[in-house]
Protein backbone atom coordinates (compact mmCIF):
# COMPACT_ATOMS: atom_id res chain seq x y z
CA UNK A 1 0.00 0.00 0.00
CA UNK A 2 2.42 2.62 1.24
CA UNK A 3 4.59 1.22 -2.33
CA UNK A 4 1.35 2.49 -4.39
CA UNK A 5 1.08 5.61 -2.26
CA UNK A 6 4.51 6.33 -3.04
CA UNK A 7 4.24 5.71 -6.89
CA UNK A 8 0.93 7.70 -7.08
CA UNK A 9 2.74 10.85 -5.41
CA UNK A 10 5.60 10.79 -7.93
CA UNK A 11 3.06 10.54 -10.58
CA UNK A 12 1.54 13.60 -9.29
CA UNK A 13 4.79 15.72 -8.62
CA UNK A 14 6.41 14.40 -12.51
CA UNK A 15 2.87 15.53 -14.06
CA UNK A 16 3.07 18.21 -12.65
CA UNK A 17 6.51 19.50 -13.26
CA UNK A 18 6.02 18.60 -16.92
CA UNK A 19 2.64 20.41 -17.23
CA UNK A 20 4.10 23.34 -15.74
CA UNK A 21 7.58 22.89 -18.63
CA UNK A 22 5.18 22.16 -21.30
CA UNK A 23 3.04 24.21 -22.68
CA UNK A 24 3.32 27.35 -19.86
CA UNK A 25 6.99 27.63 -20.99
CA UNK A 26 6.44 27.82 -24.63
CA UNK A 27 3.94 30.64 -24.22
CA UNK A 28 6.07 32.09 -21.57
CA UNK A 29 6.70 35.81 -23.44
CA UNK A 30 9.87 37.86 -22.89
CA UNK A 31 8.61 41.07 -21.83
CA UNK A 32 11.98 43.19 -21.47
CA UNK A 33 13.15 44.31 -24.84
CA UNK A 34 16.62 45.23 -23.29
CA UNK A 35 17.13 41.52 -22.86
CA UNK A 36 16.09 40.08 -26.07
CA UNK A 37 18.00 42.66 -27.66
CA UNK A 38 21.81 42.31 -26.04
CA UNK A 39 20.94 38.37 -25.35
CA UNK A 40 19.24 37.51 -28.19
CA UNK A 41 21.81 38.52 -30.47
CA UNK A 42 23.95 35.54 -30.11
CA UNK A 43 21.64 32.75 -29.54
CA UNK A 44 17.86 32.86 -28.73
CA UNK A 45 16.17 34.77 -26.12
CA UNK A 46 15.43 32.12 -23.72
CA UNK A 47 12.57 33.07 -20.73
CA UNK A 48 13.68 34.00 -17.83
CA UNK A 49 11.58 30.81 -16.58
CA UNK A 50 14.15 28.20 -17.89
CA UNK A 51 16.85 28.70 -15.11
CA UNK A 52 16.64 29.64 -11.33
CA UNK A 53 17.43 33.09 -10.39
CA UNK A 54 20.52 32.37 -8.73
CA UNK A 55 21.89 30.81 -11.56
CA UNK A 56 20.87 33.84 -14.05
CA UNK A 57 22.75 36.38 -11.09
CA UNK A 58 25.65 34.06 -11.48
CA UNK A 59 25.55 33.98 -14.90
CA UNK A 60 25.34 38.27 -15.07
CA UNK A 61 28.69 38.57 -12.96
CA UNK A 62 30.42 36.66 -15.17
CA UNK A 63 29.65 37.72 -18.54
CA UNK A 64 32.88 38.61 -19.78
CA UNK A 65 33.49 34.98 -19.72
CA UNK A 66 30.43 33.40 -21.10
CA UNK A 67 30.64 29.66 -21.90
CA UNK A 68 34.02 30.76 -23.16
CA UNK A 69 32.61 33.97 -24.77
CA UNK A 70 33.23 37.90 -23.94
CA UNK A 71 29.48 38.97 -24.08
CA UNK A 72 29.90 42.02 -21.76
CA UNK A 73 27.90 44.42 -21.68
CA UNK A 74 26.98 47.96 -20.23
CA UNK A 75 25.74 48.76 -16.91
CA UNK A 76 22.70 50.11 -17.47
CA UNK A 77 21.46 47.13 -20.00
CA UNK A 78 23.41 44.65 -17.44
CA UNK A 79 20.55 46.36 -14.45
CA UNK A 80 17.93 46.27 -17.21
CA UNK A 81 18.28 42.28 -17.80
CA UNK A 82 19.22 41.70 -13.77
CA UNK A 83 15.51 43.04 -13.05
CA UNK A 84 14.11 41.12 -15.46
CA UNK A 85 15.33 37.71 -14.70
CA UNK A 86 14.55 38.39 -10.91
CA UNK A 87 11.12 39.31 -12.10
CA UNK A 88 9.89 36.38 -13.42
CA UNK A 89 8.22 33.70 -12.22
CA UNK A 90 11.01 31.35 -12.31
CA UNK A 91 9.73 27.89 -13.13
CA UNK A 92 13.03 26.56 -11.96
CA UNK A 93 13.80 26.25 -8.40
CA UNK A 94 16.42 24.50 -8.25
CA UNK A 95 19.27 22.98 -10.45
CA UNK A 96 21.16 20.35 -10.54
CA UNK A 97 24.23 21.89 -12.41
CA UNK A 98 27.10 24.46 -11.31
CA UNK A 99 27.95 25.78 -14.98
CA UNK A 100 24.31 27.78 -15.16
CA UNK A 101 24.32 25.67 -18.34
CA UNK A 102 20.68 25.23 -19.09
CA UNK A 103 21.09 22.57 -21.38
CA UNK A 104 22.71 20.75 -17.89
CA UNK A 105 19.72 20.72 -16.52
CA UNK A 106 18.17 17.37 -15.41
CA UNK A 107 14.74 18.75 -16.94
CA UNK A 108 16.12 19.37 -20.20
CA UNK A 109 18.06 16.53 -20.15
CA UNK A 110 14.97 14.11 -19.70
CA UNK A 111 12.85 16.33 -21.79
CA UNK A 112 14.79 16.34 -24.98
CA UNK A 113 16.33 12.96 -24.68
CA UNK A 114 14.80 11.17 -27.52
CA UNK A 115 14.95 14.45 -30.01
CA UNK A 116 18.71 15.11 -29.79
CA UNK A 117 20.23 14.20 -32.81
CA UNK A 118 23.99 14.10 -32.96
CA UNK A 119 23.91 16.12 -36.04
CA UNK A 120 22.76 19.05 -34.38
CA UNK A 121 25.57 21.54 -34.22
CA UNK A 122 24.95 22.93 -30.81
CA UNK A 123 22.06 22.40 -28.05
CA UNK A 124 21.82 26.07 -27.63
CA UNK A 125 20.63 25.97 -31.05
CA UNK A 126 16.77 26.22 -29.88
CA UNK A 127 15.66 27.42 -33.17
CA UNK A 128 17.36 24.81 -35.06
CA UNK A 129 14.09 22.76 -34.29
CA UNK A 130 12.07 25.55 -31.86
CA UNK A 131 10.39 28.72 -34.04
CA UNK A 132 10.13 31.20 -31.67
CA UNK A 133 8.15 34.25 -31.83
CA UNK A 134 9.28 36.32 -29.20
CA UNK A 135 6.68 35.03 -27.26
CA UNK A 136 8.19 31.98 -25.38
CA UNK A 137 10.19 28.79 -26.99
CA UNK A 138 7.64 28.21 -29.29
CA UNK A 139 6.47 24.36 -30.41
CA UNK A 140 8.99 22.05 -32.16
CA UNK A 141 9.52 22.37 -35.79
CA UNK A 142 6.95 19.90 -37.83
CA UNK A 143 9.67 19.32 -40.48
CA UNK A 144 12.68 18.74 -38.27
CA UNK B 1 3.43 68.73 -42.27
CA UNK B 2 5.88 70.88 -40.76
CA UNK B 3 6.14 68.44 -38.00
CA UNK B 4 6.77 65.72 -40.23
CA UNK B 5 9.65 67.70 -41.64
CA UNK B 6 11.06 69.20 -38.33
CA UNK B 7 10.52 65.40 -36.99
CA UNK B 8 12.65 63.97 -40.20
CA UNK B 9 14.82 66.44 -40.09
CA UNK B 10 15.96 65.61 -36.18
CA UNK B 11 16.06 62.04 -37.14
CA UNK B 12 18.39 63.04 -39.92
CA UNK B 13 20.75 65.03 -38.13
CA UNK B 14 20.63 62.21 -35.13
CA UNK B 15 21.22 59.78 -37.34
CA UNK B 16 24.50 61.48 -39.42
CA UNK B 17 25.38 62.55 -36.36
CA UNK B 18 25.77 59.22 -34.94
CA UNK B 19 27.39 58.23 -37.90
CA UNK B 20 29.94 61.00 -37.76
CA UNK B 21 30.88 60.08 -33.97
CA UNK B 22 31.74 57.09 -35.57
CA UNK B 23 33.57 57.88 -38.84
CA UNK B 24 35.52 61.23 -36.66
CA UNK B 25 36.95 58.59 -34.21
CA UNK B 26 37.88 55.68 -36.55
CA UNK B 27 39.15 57.70 -39.80
CA UNK B 28 41.89 57.12 -42.45
CA UNK B 29 42.04 53.45 -42.04
CA UNK B 30 43.46 50.86 -44.29
CA UNK B 31 40.84 48.68 -45.92
CA UNK B 32 43.58 46.36 -47.00
CA UNK B 33 44.90 46.30 -44.13
CA UNK B 34 41.29 45.64 -42.41
CA UNK B 35 41.16 42.86 -44.70
CA UNK B 36 43.79 41.20 -43.57
CA UNK B 37 42.54 41.23 -40.15
CA UNK B 38 39.34 40.15 -40.92
CA UNK B 39 40.36 37.37 -42.64
CA UNK B 40 43.57 36.71 -40.09
CA UNK B 41 43.82 33.24 -38.58
CA UNK B 42 44.18 32.94 -34.82
CA UNK B 43 44.68 29.47 -33.50
CA UNK B 44 43.63 28.45 -30.01
CA UNK B 45 41.06 31.57 -29.53
CA UNK B 46 37.45 31.23 -29.21
CA UNK B 47 37.24 31.71 -32.49
CA UNK B 48 39.54 31.24 -34.87
CA UNK B 49 38.54 34.03 -37.51
CA UNK B 50 35.99 36.79 -37.97
CA UNK B 51 35.03 34.77 -40.68
CA UNK B 52 34.29 31.87 -38.47
CA UNK B 53 31.29 33.94 -38.06
CA UNK B 54 30.74 36.74 -41.23
CA UNK B 55 32.72 34.17 -43.63
CA UNK B 56 34.54 35.06 -45.87
CA UNK B 57 32.16 37.33 -47.98
CA UNK B 58 30.70 40.20 -45.15
CA UNK B 59 27.91 41.18 -48.30
CA UNK B 60 26.22 37.63 -47.23
CA UNK B 61 24.44 37.16 -43.68
CA UNK B 62 26.56 35.12 -41.10
CA UNK B 63 26.14 32.46 -38.93
CA UNK B 64 27.44 32.60 -35.38
CA UNK B 65 29.64 29.76 -34.93
CA UNK B 66 28.68 28.24 -31.74
CA UNK B 67 25.04 28.96 -31.43
CA UNK B 68 23.93 28.94 -35.57
CA UNK B 69 21.93 32.27 -35.07
CA UNK B 70 22.23 34.69 -38.44
CA UNK B 71 23.84 37.36 -37.82
CA UNK B 72 23.25 40.49 -40.49
CA UNK B 73 25.58 41.18 -42.90
CA UNK B 74 28.80 43.37 -42.11
CA UNK B 75 29.25 44.96 -45.24
CA UNK B 76 27.41 48.47 -45.15
CA UNK B 77 26.55 48.71 -49.30
CA UNK B 78 24.06 45.63 -48.13
CA UNK B 79 23.81 46.43 -44.70
CA UNK B 80 23.97 50.76 -43.99
CA UNK B 81 22.78 50.41 -40.28
CA UNK B 82 26.32 48.90 -39.78
CA UNK B 83 28.99 51.43 -37.48
CA UNK B 84 26.34 53.95 -36.72
CA UNK B 85 25.90 53.74 -34.02
CA UNK B 86 29.29 54.02 -31.47
CA UNK B 87 28.22 52.04 -28.46
CA UNK B 88 27.43 49.27 -30.40
CA UNK B 89 30.47 49.66 -32.38
CA UNK B 90 32.54 49.93 -29.22
CA UNK B 91 30.77 46.65 -27.56
CA UNK B 92 31.29 44.35 -30.38
CA UNK B 93 34.82 45.18 -31.30
CA UNK B 94 35.58 44.19 -27.78
CA UNK B 95 34.05 41.33 -27.34
CA UNK B 96 35.08 40.06 -30.58
CA UNK B 97 38.37 41.33 -30.45
CA UNK B 98 38.56 39.42 -27.33
CA UNK B 99 37.23 36.31 -28.86
CA UNK B 100 39.16 36.23 -31.73
CA UNK B 101 42.78 37.71 -31.55
CA UNK B 102 42.77 37.33 -27.06
CA UNK B 103 43.26 40.87 -26.67
CA UNK B 104 41.21 43.86 -27.48
CA UNK B 105 41.82 45.72 -30.78
CA UNK B 106 44.14 48.62 -31.06
CA UNK B 107 42.10 51.58 -32.63
CA UNK B 108 43.88 51.97 -35.91
CA UNK B 109 42.90 48.34 -36.14
CA UNK B 110 39.46 49.31 -35.90
CA UNK B 111 39.59 52.53 -38.10
CA UNK B 112 41.06 49.65 -40.82
CA UNK B 113 38.44 46.95 -40.30
CA UNK B 114 35.44 49.75 -40.97
CA UNK B 115 37.21 50.45 -43.53
CA UNK B 116 37.48 47.42 -45.31
CA UNK B 117 33.75 46.78 -44.33
CA UNK B 118 32.64 50.39 -45.56
CA UNK B 119 34.47 50.02 -48.96
CA UNK B 120 32.92 47.01 -50.03
CA UNK B 121 31.81 47.66 -53.33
Amino acid sequence: MNKMKKLILISVFLGSEVFAGGRDLINAPILNQTYIKECGSCHMAYPGELMTKSNWNNLLNNLSKHYGNDASIGNNELNSIRNYVNSTNTYRKSSNTSDYRITSDYWFQRKHANRININKKSLSNCSECHTPSGNGIGDENEND
Amino acid sequence: MKYKLLLCSILCFSINSQANEVDNLYKNGSAKEGQILFESKNKGSNFESCTACHTNNPKVVGKHAKTGKDIEPMATIVNPNRFTDLAKVEKWFKRNCNDVLKRECLSNEKSNVIAYLKGIK
